[in-house]
């Protein structure tokens, strides 16, 4: 999967404007039959769908996102547990991110070809593993988290510290008064 | 150098004043700086690309503690790590003025580090914003200093001189831990014997700006090591006629409150960028800056409000590198004095700096007639000083107009306050 040239067509594509999900399903699943393998069954698709699909199965049909994806699928590619890997890697993603934002489209190329194991052109296994570390977007997300605590914990602590010697600077007043 | 102390951010009460002597501690940091230039040497601007990639990981670690910029990335859905490179860049937000203006107290990183200080920006092409610097920031100036002693070749000289015209009359002097052991002597135009002092120190490393250029100009000439003018627009008439005046080159150098040094003139005169401690983009005639250096704030991608553009060159002084080319700092302009003599207005900009006033303009609209516009207060004797500093340009009896007023108004990022009505005279 050739993610620079990937990320040049989706940008030069026709925008996405929202899919039916019938429609991106059978895009979607179609993937699975020409690579010879066996679609996710519709019940299936009822506890694993996500509304990014339907902008992956817009970039199938209107890239070569979906050849790239036929080329390396195998047919014993079990479609639950591929879902299930990818839904859980892109949950910090949604339609607005990915399509506002260039790294975040790049993220979600990633975690698909990671969760189907699709091999990256131009890359080791682990540069795709290391530049996908970088871009997850979950991680982003928990250290978001953890350095507003830090800050929020560094400022009670400044507080603290001022308000202690503001009151042993008024304790040491009285005793000279 | 002007500094308030920030209680909001803690900053350490007693620091009211640069004390170099106070940041002695930088000096490895300042040293590794000055290496940091001297060893930026990339043979292409690809190699130049891959290599300056490499400095954005201070900036990237730096932009995850700045409340500011994650509340901006996280809007966009970026992460400070996205930015792994130059190339990266232009999917960043940038960062205006206006917005630094507003946000200045959440841009430093957190938490607070000892000895920073706040300094307002020049309040003289606008209302000035609070710029928060570490002590490296403050010191950092003396790094690039260096980097332009070795790259010209000079014999360093550990007396650096500072030469100011401004009304103020501020002098002091102090050790300067961070530049070889030397030391600063701030000499104020508006004290005893200036030219004096100046003369008695030898071979001094010479920072001024166009103002105390021109008055050099009109004394007997000094022999320093190397003049660097700063602030404001140096015209190349001025900077040649300081050359001969002084024998030793003289590099116009550009740098900002908010960012510190970002460009100095080779021997060829072109405007070199001080990679990698920062990095530059034009876009759309704008110079936009990066920061890559640690730094009491990460600035990625601040527009400047000036003009020019970003090219690559090898250029024939051997350094090869980013260059800024078309650079228009503070919208030249040009007064036309009786006799015809292209005056450079930026000359009148120091009058109106110690002022309370959040903006001004000065408008040629005649020969010998100009409009000064003022939003806020001015001290009685600037009318004074605005009719000696035009008699020393050539104006026998100009006649001023003042004229207080709300607001100025103007177009473009960055506010002009000189204008002329007048053409210049055909060559």
């Amino acid at each position: 999967m050739n993610i620079k040239a990937l990320l040049a067509e989706i940008a030069a594509a026709p925008p996405y404007a929202g899919l039916d999900r019938a429609i991106a399903v059978a895009i979607l699943n179609d993937l699975f039959r020409k690579a010879g393998g066996t679609p996710l069954p519709d019940p299936a698709w009822d506890t694993q769908w996500r509304a990014i699909h339907a902008v992956l199965a817009h970039w199938a049909s209107t890239t070569r996102f979906g050849e790239s994806t036929v080329q390396q699928l195998r047919r014993t590619q079990k479609p639950e547990a591929g879902y299930r890997a990818f839904n859980e890697a892109v949950e910090a993603l949604n339609e607005e991110l990915i399509l506002s934002n260039a790294f975040r489209r790049e993220e979600i190329l990633r975690h698909w070809a990671a969760a189907w194991g699709l091999a990256i052109e131009g890359e080791t296994p682990a540069e795709s593993k290391k530049r996908l570390e970088t871009l997850d977007y979950r991680r982003t997300l928990k250290e978001f988290a953890r350095a507003e605590e830090s800050r929020k914990s560094e400022e009670a602590a400044r507080l603290a510290a001022l308000a202690a010697a503001q009151a042993a600077e008024e304790a040491a007043r009285g005793w000279r008064e | 150098m002007n500094s308030q102390v920030v209680d909001e951010l803690d900053i350490v009460p007693e620091v009211r004043h640069t004390d170099p002597e106070r940041l002695r501690w930088l000096v490895p940091e300042v040293s590794a700086a000055t290496d940091r230039l001297l060893s930026f040497q990339p043979t292409d601007e690809r190699a130049a690309t891959a290599s300056i990639a490499q400095h954005f990981a201070s900036l990237r670690k730096a932009l995850w503690t700045s409340p500011h910029m994650i509340s901006r990335l996280r809007a966009c859905g970026l992460s400070p790590d996205d930015l792994q490179g130059p190339d990266d860049l232009h999917h960043f937000p940038t960062l205006s003025r206006t917005e630094w203006g507003n946000a200045w107290r959440d841009l430093p990183i957190h938490p607070p580090e000892p000895l920073w200080v706040a300094v307002p920006s020049s309040g003289s092409t606008g209302a000035p914003v609070q710029v928060v610097k570490s002590a490296f920031d403050q010191v950092h100036m003396w790094a690039v200093l260096d980097f332009l002693i070795v790259r010209r070749q000079l014999t360093r000289s550990t007396q650096v001189a500072l030469l100011c015209t401004l009304p103020s009359g501020m002098e002091y002097d102090a050790a300067l831990p961070m530049f070889h052991e030397g030391h600063l002597h701030r000499i104020s135009t508006q004290r005893a014997r200036p030219w004096e002092r100046l003369a008695a120190l030898p071979n001094p490393i010479l920072f001024t700006d166009p103002a105390g250029l021109h008055w050099l100009l009109a004394q007997s000439p000094l022999r320093p090591t190397l003049v660097l003018s700063s602030a404001s627009h140096l015209s190349p008439s001025v900077r040649q006629a300081s050359e001969a005046h002084f024998q030793c080159p003289v590099v116009d150098y550009y740098a900002t409150t908010e960012v510190g040094a970002i460009a100095a003139t080779c021997g060829e005169q072109r405007l070199h960028v001080l990679a990698p401690e920062v990095f530059v983009e034009s876009i759309e005639g704008e110079l936009v800056v990066s920061r890559l250096r640690s730094s009491a704030i990460p600035i990625l991608r601040y527009r400047t409000g000036d003009s020019g553009r970003v090219a690559w060159i090898s250029c024939r002084c051997g350094q090869n590198g980013w260059v800024i080319a078309d650079f228009s700092g503070r919208h030249a302009c040009w007064f036309t004095n009786p006799a015809g003599a292209q005056i450079d207005a930026w000359q009148l900009a120091w009058l109106f700096k110690h002022h309370a006033l959040t903006d001004f303009r000065v408008t040629q609209d005649s020969t010998s007639q100009f409009t000064i516009e003022l939003v806020g207060t001015a001290k009685p004797n600037l009318q004074e000083h605005l009719y000696e500093a035009l008699f020393r340009m050539g104006w026998v009896s100009p006649s001023l107009s003042f004229h207080t007023c709300e607001a100025i108004p103007r177009s473009g990022s960055k506010a002009s306050p000189f204008r002329t009505m007048v053409s210049p005279p055909s060559p």
